[in-house]
C-alpha cells in the first residue's frame, strides 16, 4: 500500500530527513535537482537505488541486504549522477537514512522527487511517495493506519480475495489467481462484445462463505449481466457443488449463472448441481463452453 | 525418474499440527508420500497421523533422517521456520505460506545462495511426482505418471492442465507450482534446467503469468539451453496495468512484464505457444517429437 501525503511527511520527520519546515519558502535558488528511488529488483531479489534527473536514469546501484549500503556506493551513485563533490557527504547520508528507514519499515518502494540541492550544501526532500510491503502490515502497525490503499481487497473468513472490476458484462469468479486469469483471457478470445467485468480470486479454499461474499460481490457489479464460476475442486467437487448451491441459494441472484466444476469427480459434482431446482443455473464442462454460453446469454 | 520428489523424499512437515497443516499431511500420507516426523515447537513428544511430532527441525532430522521439509507455518513465523530447515541440513524445502514479508525473502535469498538448500515457494502449491510423492497441496487424484514436466506459478490453474493432460493419456514425470510471490526460491529458469537434464521428462509444460521477467529468461534459456520441447501458456493477456491480480508477483509494471512480450519472447525461443489452459494437451501431442 501507498502512504498518503500525510504519512509522508510524518515518515521524513520520523528518520530526520531534511525537509522544508511547515510553512517555509521554496529556497531561492537551486543547484540542481534529483530524483533518488529505491525498489526491489525482483529477478536477482536486491534492493536498488537509482538516481535520475529530468525524468533521465543517470545511474544505479545494487545493495547486498546483509552488508546495507556503503558509503562509497552512495558517492558513486552521486557521482555518477553528477551530484557536485561538495554535497556528497550529505548525499550520503541522505542515501543511506533512507536505505536504512526502507529495510526497517519493509518499504518496496520509495522516492525523493524532487530533492533539491541547495547552494547552502544541504539537500531538500520536496516532495515523494512511499509504498509498503501488503505482507509486512503486521509489524508496521505505525504507518498502516495512513495508506491509502491502491485497490480494493476483500476480507472474509480469513481468505484473502482479490477483486478488480472491469468494464464488461460477465461477471467472474475463480478459485486462484491464475485460473481467474485464464476465465478472463478464454472470455476476451470468445466472448466478442460481451466481455469480463471484474477479475475475482475466492482463494482456494472454496468455503461456503467465501463463495457466497464472491458471488454477492460480483451480482452487485453495475453492468453485469450474466455470471461464470470457473472452480478447480481437486477431489472435492461434490462438496463444492454443494456449497455453490448454498452460495447461490443464499445471494439469490436472478442473473443466469454458468458453472464450470472441475476435478477428478468432476461428474458426480456437475451431476448435483444439474440436478438442483435452481433455474439460472447452467452447468458447462469445458471453459470455452463457459465463455460462449455466458456471453450468448449475455447478449440477450 | 522424477525431479525433486521421488520415493526417497522423506518428509517433516513443519506446522504439521496446524489446521492447512494436519489436513494436507493426512493427504500427502494417503497419496504414499514418505512423511516421517512433524515439527511444532512445544508439541514435541506428542503424535499425529501416527507420525512423531518434535520440537526443532534439528532433532525431527537426526532422529529420522528426514531430507526433505514442507512448511505450512502461518506467515510471520515461516520465514523463521525456513531458516531453521536450512540450518538442519534439510536439501529441498517446500514452502507452502503465502504473505512473506518482501525483506525477509531478500535477506533468505542472499542465505540460501551460501546454502546447499533448495527452496521451491514460497506462497506455492509444491511439488507432485505421480504415485511417488506429494509435497504440498497439490490434489493427486489429478495426475498420473509419465513423461511430461510440469511446472507453473499458478496453483488451480496447474491443477486444470495437469487434469486435462491425465484425461487425454499425458502423464507427467513431475508437476511443480514455483509460486505466485515476486520473489522466488526456485524460478522457471531452475525448474527448466531440472526437466531438460532428467531421462524420464521428454517434453515440458511451462505455465507463466503477468509480472515479473522470470518467463523471459525462460526463453532465452530454453532457446540457447533447451532440447526438449516446451508448450506454454501465459495467462494475463487481457489484464490491466499497473494492477495486481490475486498474486503478489502478478502485476504489469511495463510492456516488458506484460502477457504479449512474453508470449512473443517464448515464440521467439521455438515454444509451442497455447492461446488458453485447455489447447495445452493438443499442443503436446503433435507428431515430430
Amino acid at each position: 500500500v501507498r502512504l498518503d501525503d500525510e504519512a509522508f511527511w510524518q515518515y521524513l520527520k520520523a528518520w530526520d530527513l531534511p525537509t522544508l519546515p511547515a510553512g517555509g519558502e521554496p529556497p531561492a535558488h537551486v543547484e540542481h535537482v534529483v530524483c533518488l528511488r529505491l525498489g526491489i529488483d525482483w529477478d536477482s531479489a536486491q534492493p536498488t537505488l537509482s538516481l535520475s534527473s529530468h525524468g533521465q536514469e543517470l545511474a544505479r546501484i545494487t545493495v547486498v541486504p546483509s552488508i546495507g549500503l556503503r558509503d562509497y556506493q552512495a558517492r558513486d551513485l552521486a557521482l555518477s549522477g553528477n551530484v557536485p563533490r561538495e554535497y556528497l557527504a550529505e548525499f550520503s547520508r541522505i542515501a543511506r537514512r533512507l536505505y536504512e528507514s526502507a529495510a526497517a519499515s519493509d518499504l518496496t518502494f520509495i522516492e525523493f522527487d524532487p530533492l533539491l540541492l541547495v547552494p547552502d550544501g544541504t539537500l531538500l526532500i520536496m516532495d515523494g511517495n512511499i509504498t509498503i510491503d501488503d505482507s509486512a502490515l503486521f509489524r508496521q502497525p505505525r504507518w498502516t493506519a495512513q495508506s491509502a490503499s491502491s485497490q480494493p481487497s476483500v476480507q472474509n473468513s480469513g481468505a484473502r480475495m482479490t477483486y478488480v472490476p472491469l468494464k464488461g458484462h460477465i461477471g467472474c469468479l475463480a478459485n486462484g489467481a491464475g485460473l481467474a486469469l485464464a476465465t478472463m483471457d478464454v472470455i476476451a478470445h470468445y466472448g466478442g462484445a460481451i466481455q469480463a467485468a471484474n477479475f475475482l480470486d475466492v482463494g482456494d479454499s472454496l468455503t461456503a462463505s467465501d463463495l457466497t461474499a464472491g458471488l454477492r460481490l460480483i451480482s452487485s457489479q453495475p453492468g453485469v449481466r450474466v455470471l461464470l464460476l470457473n472452480l478447480f475442486a481437486g477431489n472435492r467437487c461434490r462438496e463444492t457443488a454443494h456449497r455453490v448451491y448454498e452460495a447461490m441459494q443464499a445471494v439469490a441472484s436472478p442473473l443466469p449463472t454458468v458453472v464450470l466444476l472441475d476435478g477428478s469427480d468432476a461428474s458426480d459434482g456437475r451431476a448435483l448441481l444439474e440436478a438442483s431446482t435452481l433455474p439460472q443455473l447452467m452447468v458447462v464442462s469445458t471453459l470455452r463452453e463457459a465463455a460462449r454460453r455466458a456471453a450468448h446469454v449475455g447478449a440477450d | 525418474m522424477s525431479i525433486l520428489a521421488n520415493a526417497e523424499s522423506y518428509v517433516i512437515v513443519q506446522g504439521i499440527t496446524g489446521r492447512e497443516g494436519s489436513q494436507h499431511t493426512l493427504e500427502m500420507i494417503h497419496y504414499g508420500t514418505k512423511v516421517v516426523a512433524g515439527v511444532t515447537p512445544g508439541k514435541g513428544g506428542e503424535w499425529i497421523h501416527g507420525k512423531p511430532i518434535f520440537d526443532s527441525v534439528i532433532a525431527a532430522v537426526d532422529a529420522t533422517g528426514a531430507n526433505t521439509s514442507v512448511i505450512f507455518v502461518a506467515a510471520p513465523s515461516a520465514v523463521d521456520a525456513i531458516y531453521e530447515a536450512v540450518d538442519a541440513g534439510i536439501g529441498l524445502i517446500v514452502s507452502i505460506t503465502e504473505g512473506i514479508p518482501v525483506w525477509d525473502m531478500l535477506r533468505l535469498r542472499e542465505h540460501l545462495r551460501s546454502s546447499r538448500a533448495r527452496l521451491i515457494g514460497p506462497n506455492c502449491p509444491g511439488i507432485l511426482t505421480p504415485a511417488q510423492a506429494s509435497l504440498g497441496i497439490i490434489p493427486g487424484a489429478i495426475a498420473k505418471p509419465g513423461n511430461v514436466g510440469v511446472v507453473s506459478r499458478s496453483g488451480t490453474l496447474m491443477y486444470d492442465v495437469v487434469h486435462t493432460l491425465t484425461q487425454m493419456g499425458l502423464g507427467q514425470s513431475t508437476c511443480i507450482g514455483i509460486g505466485g510471490d515476486p520473489i522466488l526460491g526456485t524460478t522457471l529458469v531452475d525448474v527448466l534446467h531440472l526437466f531438460e537434464d532428467d531421462p524420464e521428462t521428454e517434453r515440458v509444460v511451462l505455465i507463466g503469468e503477468i509480472g515479473g521477467l522470470m518467463e523471459i529468461a525462460a526463453a532465452r534459456f530454453i532457446g540457447t539451453r533447451m532440447t526438449k520441447p516446451v508448450v506454454a501458456y501465459v495467462a494475463g493477456k487481457t489484464a490491466p496495468y499497473g494492477v495486481v491480480m490475486g498474486h503478489a508477483g502478478a502485476i504489469i509494471d511495463d510492456e516488458q512484464t506484460a502477457a504479449d512480450a512474453k508470449t512473443q519472447a517464448l515464440r521467439d525461443a521455438g515454444v509451442r505457444l497455447a492461446d488458453n489452459p485447455q489447447e495445452i494437451a493438443s499442443l503436446l501431442r503433435w507428431d515430430s517429437v
